[in-house]
């Protein structure tokens, strides 16, 4: 049975409805939509009544720190922030706010990077960092928990709703989060066009910059929650 | 050899062979080289297919489909770069990137580097990636298209 998320619909016009994991053709080597095509259909499932208010890119094992989406940002209406998903020795990891510094500590090529020298490193650099798609099996954080008994001391967030995780696996990262008390995001993990937005965190306060969801995924307040429950109710 | 050494992950590879450039021959793109793809592959694309209105379309005359160079066997080659990882290797993907056309007439020369090596995981566990590029020029030295494709090496 599958378990019903804790968000469920809401009065979304109070909330800044962010997809927090994707990749594209300019830096992932498996993504097959480009950063214009995801702002298209962004727009278009606008028209369809849903909210999505922005997009942060996470590339695979990569960050290049002179890459700018501004423009095309603001030509289609849509806030584009920019992360990285690393690999680690508990699975994959997102990255907000990639400084210099840890580019310069750690080699994001490695699929496995220490977790949490990551974890607080990205913490002490003026970022945050999040376990993702946590329930899925060898690369998300609950089943090195359960099998390794790894510690969570410095995990303060994970990815609990992943739009390329099945509902077992999403469900399992709800129970890691309940059991352990931590902070939940939303991600699509999208690889292609039609699977942006699919799943995202909604957040209290409008973000526009990588700081203000640095600082937000830190203190704010936000939940993880599916596109189907930004439709406007009437 | 190169060792990539991680908490989990050990493979090798021989590092020297990366972006190095291998010729593999070349094809001079008949017309009836052409046709015959186009009508392997159904093809009706007026711009490979119809003299007349290629010839009134953005190219000034019939082009080549891009996507009949990776079909064309130029020969075999490329530098191994020597995997030492996984006990199977599976086909990944493939890419065809366009930059210019390439017309009847023309002859093709193939040139194929092994662009990339490396590894990610995934739910089924670590794979290692090799990455090929073959980039197809012109008798000018005109770079009309590149292919990329991509195996996995994995433990099954």
């Amino acid at each position: 049975m599958h378990r019903r998320q804790p968000y469920g619909r809401s009065t979304i016009a109070d909330y800044f409805t962010l997809d927090l994991h994707s990749h594209s053709t300019d830096a992932s080597d498996d993504a097959g939509g480009t950063v214009e095509g995801y702002l298209k259909w962004i727009v278009a499932r606008r028209k369809k009544g849903f909210q999505i208010d922005g997009i942060v890119l996470t590339e695979h094992r990569s960050f290049d720190p002179t890459v700018d989406y501004s423009d095309i940002a603001a030509q289609y209406g849509v806030t584009v922030l920019r992360g990285a998903e690393l690999e680690t020795d508990v699975g994959h990891v997102l990255v907000y706010g990639v400084d210099e510094r840890l580019a310069q500590e750690f080699d994001f090529a490695s699929v496995s990077l220490p977790y949490a020298d990551l974890f607080r490193a990205a913490k002490e650099f003026g970022g945050f960092a999040v376990g993702a798609h946590a329930g899925r099996p060898r690369i998300g954080l609950a089943e090195h928990v359960a099998d390794r008994g790894v510690s969570l001391d410095f995990v303060e967030a994970i990815e609990q709703l992943n739009g390329g995780s099945n509902a077992a696996e999403n469900d399992r990262a709800t129970d890691l989060a309940e059991a352990h008390g931590l902070r939940g995001v939303g991600g699509s993990d999208a690889h292609f066009v039609s699977a942006i937005g699919r799943c995202l965190t909604a957040f209290r306060r409008p973000i526009h910059s990588i700081e203000e969801l640095v600082e937000e995924l830190r203190e704010g307040e936000y939940h993880p929650m599916r596109v189907e429950d930004t439709v406007k109710s009437e | 050899m190169t060792s990539e050494t991680g908490s989990e992950v050990r493979f090798e590879f021989d590092r020297d062979v990366l972006g190095v450039d291998v010729e593999l021959g070349s094809i001079t793109l008949t017309p009836k080289l052409i046709a015959d793809y186009c009508a392997a592959v159904a093809e009706t694309n007026p711009l490979y297919t119809d003299e007349a209105e290629a010839k009134a379309g953005p190219h000034g005359g019939l082009i080549a489909p891009a996507g009949m160079l990776p079909s064309l066997t130029f020969g075999r080659g490329g530098l191994d770069p020597k995997v030492k990882f996984g006990n199977t290797q599976m086909f990944a993907g493939s890419r065809l990137e366009t930059f210019a056309p390439a017309r009847p007439g023309d002859t093709i020369t193939a040139k194929v580097q092994v662009k990339e090596v490396f590894p990610k995981t995934g739910r089924s566990g670590t794979m290692l990636f090799i990455v090929r590029r073959t980039s197809y020029y012109n008798q000018d030295g005109t770079l009309v298209a590149a292919s990329e494709q991509s195996i996995v090496h994995r433990e099954v």
